[in-house]
Formats: C-alpha cells, structure tokens, sequence
C-alpha cells in the first residue's frame, strides 16, 4: 500500500488490518529501527480509521508492536552469533537423510569449539543450541532406518 | 525430596510432572552418561533415556550432594542451579499427554514448526518452574540459596517468539501467558500446536459448533498457525541479520490462528440450524472433515484427514488439585 494512499482515501479497520499483516511479514527481516519507523506508519493509519470506534482496536494492535520493540534483547556476541547461524545452517542443510545428519553433527562439533573458546557465563547458552541438532539428527536416523515401503 | 544424587535420579522425572501438571512422563528410568567430548550437556533420546554430560552436569550434581548443607558462593549455586536446569529441561521434553509419548513426536520435530515451538516451550517452561522443581525436590536444603540464584535462558532466538504466541492465545482465551505455555509443555512435539489451537476453539466455538467439530477445527486452526514459526527457521547465508525481529512470527502465528477461528466462528453462527440438526444426530451428511464448502451444510475446515494416528491431543491436563494455580 502507498505509504500515503491514505491521505485523502478513508480507511476502514480491514485496511488497516491488512497493512498491519503486511508489517508484521516484512518486519520479519527488519533491523529494529526500521520497524519502529513502521509502526509509527500504522499508529498514524490507525488515526485515520472510520468509524473512529474502530480506532481503539487499532491502537491495541499497534500497542502490541510497541511492546515487542520495547522487550530489550541483548546484543549477541560474536561467539553467540556465529553458532546461531551455524545452528541454522546445520538444521536447514539440504541433501539426502544422511547428508543432513552428517550436517548435524558437523554443526554440534562446531558449536562444541565455539563454547570451548567463549566466556564462561556465555558456554551453557552455546552449547543448548546443540541440543536440538541432536534431536533433530536422531529423528533424521530414525526416518532413515525405517523399511522402505 | 532428594538427599543423594541415586536419589535425585530417582525422583527426578515424578518431580517434573508434578509440577508441571502433567499426565506422565515418558522416561524409561535409564540414565547415561554422555561421552567426554560430546558438545552437548544433556539431551533426551526419542526412545526416552536422559543422557548427561559426566564434566558439565553429573560432576557438579554429585558435588552439591557431597557438600549438603554448606553456604556456597555465588559462582558455585550458578554451576549447580545451571546442572537442574539441564536436568528438568530434558524432563520437560519428556513429559506427554495420556495414550502418547515423546517419542510419538519424533517425527513432528522434522517440521520446522514445530521444532521452534517443542524447543522454545521447553526451555520458557523450565526458566518458570526450575524453582518449584528446587522446591519439589526438596534442594534447597541440599544447597542453600540455590533458588535465589538466577540462571541464564537459553539464548532468545526464538523463546521471544514462543512467549509472545502463548501470551496471545493467553489473550484471547482467558489463560495467562505462563498457563499456555505449561499447556503446551505437557503435551509432545506433535501435540503443542492443537493444544494451542485447542485453547481457542474451546473459547470461541465450542458453543457454537456441533461437537464433532472440535478436532477438524482444532487441526485446521494449528495448521494455520504455523507457517509464520517456519518463515523464521530457515538459514539465508546473504542475511547475516535473519533473525531480527523474529519474536513477531509468535504475533502472526496467534494472529493467523485467532483469524481460522474467527472464520469459523461465523460460520456456525450462521449455521445454528445445522449444528442442532447434526446435535440431534439429524444430518444425513457428515460435514466436519475434509474439503468442504459452506453453504453446502458443510463447515470449513481443515483440508486432510486428522492425525494419522487418530490421536486427539487433551488441551492441557488439569492440575492435581494439590496445586495452587498461578495467575490464572
């Protein structure tokens, strides 16, 4: 939607719901400043909505952008940063079932070094991230062992 | 009330679905040690055994018990506080809903999804209770200001996602936040979307729909639930960034869910002449399953068969009435 399409059109609370939608997808891959520029964008469309007894409920969802931007997220380390994108790297490997297991376990190694090297208070929250590479490859094994039909 | 480390293993699983409300847990009652270099400080196999790293988990369990009772500092209740929350995350995974087991949702964990939701609902789920499980166990006799400490959570790549999801359906279901997600943590990896999706139908169609709806309707609404946990799974290697913002996929999940519902919500209020036709078990069509078209006495709903198992999820076992509800 033109950014001011609504400058002169009237607005009703489904427009309004259907560019908030759009928000939330593109914010998905949003630094955080940005999305906060947006969610200004949709408290000003909320403005605009008629009947104005629709507002409030437009200004609850917006609320709730503002609540999600005002949750502060630590800045990940470096360390932490590099074995989260291996993580996701591991997980969404591509390829044959043992392929992607072997994936797996390569990333869980990779995240084990990284922990090893990483401050102390940060270790236990590296390595949980091999937990679920783990879970992941054993249910891969399972699919992998069962009879083909 | 655990006084060795025998007896911690021993007690371990019944304390978590204790206080966690749960119907069971599936744990086979083996315990083993993870090897040496293995990265990972605990895990739980899809065939129910806990696995604990000897260096990381057991030695400093072992070591709270052998020094019972004496003041510790900081740095050393954060080792042991650090060891439980191992220990009762890897309980959490295992506890499940009556007729399933964990390992029933081997297969479901394939799912991105439903991966993100079994992880980030087992690890919130273990930061709220880890005390009472310190509680349960009676530990903080063992090491005394244990529960005073803090532990860090599991980095929040996608816990903000999973907490914001649950505080919607909390929202629009009459539940607190932390209930949905104890909901959601007793049931397996296949089931914590239905529970969810469970919550709102009960609130927004269970008096209006024909009973045989409910788990047509139930699949249809977690189905929609999920795509917006899957968008934020995948790995783009020209994004270094892909994980801002992600905790909105836990809005859009709620919001995809509330909006099914809403759909069929009008339906059936638009169809209350073929709900008691089909209450009075008067309907010659059975409506409520499969590919249909409303205005055909059909309602809308999902578009596949249910569970191949046929299992219905229970929305969440009702705690033992020993336990005080919290902030519901």
């Amino acid at each position: 939607m033109n950014a001011w399409a609504w400058d002169t059109a009237t607005v009703d609370f489904t427009t309004f719901d259907v560019e908030y939608d759009g928000v939330l997808n593109r914010g998905l891959s949003m630094p955080r400043a940005e999305f906060a520029v947006e969610v200004e964008r949709l408290r000003a469309l909320a403005d605009e909505i008629e009947p104005a007894s629709d507002q409030d409920n437009a200004h609850r969802l917006v609320a709730k952008l503002d609540t999600i931007l005002a949750q502060h997220q630590p800045a990940a380390s470096e360390s932490m940063t590099t074995a989260i994108q291996i993580h996701r790297r591991a997980r969404n490997a591509k390829g044959t079932l043992q392929q992607r297991i072997d994936q797996l376990h390569a990333g869980m190694d990779e995240i084990g070094r990284i922990a090893d090297g990483a401050d102390r208070e940060e270790q236990s929250q590296i390595r949980h991230l091999t937990e679920s590479l783990g879970m992941l490859a054993e249910s891969l094994q399972i699919t992998a062992s069962e009879p083909r039909d | 009330m655990a006084r060795t480390y025998d007896e911690l293993l021993q007690e371990q699983a019944t304390a978590a679905v204790q206080v966690l409300g749960a119907h069971h847990t599936s744990w086979n009652r083996t315990v083993e040690m993870l090897p040496l270099d293995d990265p990972r400080s605990g895990l739980v196999t899809w065939d129910h055994t806990i696995k604990l790293h000897p260096d990381r988990v057991v030695k400093d369990l072992r070591e709270m018990f052998d020094t019972a009772g004496q003041q510790h500092d900081e740095s050393t209740l954060r080792r042991y506080r650090e060891a439980l929350r191992v220990l009762l995350h890897e309980n959490v995974h295992l506890l499940a809903a009556a007729g399933t087991s964990h390992g029933m949702g081997a297969d479901a964990y394939q799912e991105p999804a439903k991966e993100i939701l079994e992880e980030a609902t087992t690890e919130i789920a273990t930061q709220q209770n880890l005390n009472e499980y310190i509680k349960a166990l009676d530990l903080e006799a063992v090491a005394p200001g244990i529960s005073r400490e803090r532990t860090e959570p599991a980095y929040g790549e996608y816990v903000p996602a999973v907490e914001t999801f649950a505080e919607e359906i909390g929202d629009a279901s009459g539940h607190s936040g932390r209930e949905v997600i104890r909901q959601m943590a007793v049931v397996n990896a296949e089931n914590k979307f239905s529970v969810a999706a469970g919550l709102l139908y009960d609130q927004k169609l269970a008096s209006l729909a024909p009973a045989q709806a409910r788990e047509g309707s139930v699949q249809a609404i977690a189905e929609a639930m999920q795509p917006a946990f899957a968008a934020i799974h995948g790995f783009d290697p020209d994004d270094p960034q892909d994980i801002q913002m992600s905790e909105l996929a836990g809005l859009m999940a709620a919001r995809a869910g509330g909006k099914k519902a809403d759909e069929l919500t009008k339906y059936w209020q638009a169809n209350q002449d073929l709900r008691r036709s089909i209450d009075a078990g008067l309907s010659a069509s059975t409506p409520l399953r499969g590919p249909q078209t409303p205005g055909h006495g059909a309602a809308p709903g999902r578009s596949e068969s249910p569970d191949r198992d046929g299992r219905r999820p229970e929305a969440g076992s009702a705690r033992p009435a020993s336990h005080r509800t919290r902030g519901d």
